[in-house]
């Protein structure tokens, strides 16, 4: 039997903080977390102890987090033709003041970061987790696509769509 | 090449997987088409600022009394 009270204690946090790096929902990590030691408990006799046991509930909450996304949205709500049309909207370069060449920059504007990352909050669950795939974890596209059951071209087509709804949202201020 | 095949390629080349001659119509295509020029440009300053600004960033904790209210929860739900 497993100590409830100590699993709580010990891998709360630990658990919270991975699946908030992933989900970036501090209520939606909770509810992971929550599902994952109940999944845990259930389970408990299965745990060959192999691998700790911090490990075997990463794993859990792993699986948690890839089927979430497996069955979240992939549309967008609003009209998504319109957002083909990129030479309508401000030119996001001269609207952030920074080019490709001084990207580096964007350091120094903390307002600009936390803009940018309000507006990757607001996609869509399957969008914002090919974005935190890409660039927080550094996958490899056949990684993304095996994690999120896409295809490599939905891929492509869902990094292309959010890149123009951060432009839109960058743009409009409207984070 | 019409301009959505090329923004897909544009996209998959920033994973680095596209093929030389995927990377020759791209090439081709932005020659002639600034809608996609544009497009091209933005992915790229996007790319970095993407790479430079997702951050750490806050890491949520659960409080002492949230703890204890999952314990319970634990206790009542397994």
């Amino acid at each position: 039997m497993i100590d409830q009270e100590q699993l709580v204690t010990e891998h709360a946090d630990y658990l919270l903080s991975f699946a908030f790096s992933k989900l970036r929902d501090e209520e939606l990590a909770k509810d992971m977390v929550q599902d994952t030691f109940l999944a845990a408990i259930k389970n408990y006799a299965e745990f060959e102890q192999r691998s700790s046991l911090r490990t075997w509930l990463t794993s859990i909450l792993n699986r948690k987090i890839i089927d979430y996304w497996r069955k979240a949205e992939t549309r967008y709500t609003s009209n998504i033709s319109n957002l083909s049309k990129t030479s309508d909207s401000p030119n996001l370069e001269e609207y952030i003041g920074i080019t490709e060449d001084n990207a580096e920059s964007i350091m120094e504007k903390a307002e600009l970061i936390q803009q940018l990352n309000d507006c990757i909050d607001k996609l869509p669950p399957k969008w914002k987790a090919a974005i935190s795939l890409r660039y927080l974890e550094e996958k490899k596209s056949d990684e993304v696509c095996k994690e999120l059951s896409l295809s490599a071209s939905n891929l492509w087509v869902i990094i292309h769509r959010a890149k123009l709804l951060l432009k839109d949202c960058l743009t409009s201020g409207k984070s | 090449m019409n301009c959505r095949r090329i923004i897909k390629k544009i996209e998959k080349r920033s994973f680095g997987v596209n093929s030389s001659t995927d990377n020759l119509a791209i090439r081709f295509h932005l020659s002639y088409c600034k809608n996609c020029r544009d497009y091209e440009r933005t992915s790229i300053l996007l790319d970095k600022m993407l790479k430079k600004s997702i951050p750490e960033g806050r890491v949520p904790v659960y409080t002492d009394t949230e703890k204890q209210t999952l314990v319970k929860q634990l206790h009542i739900n397994s």
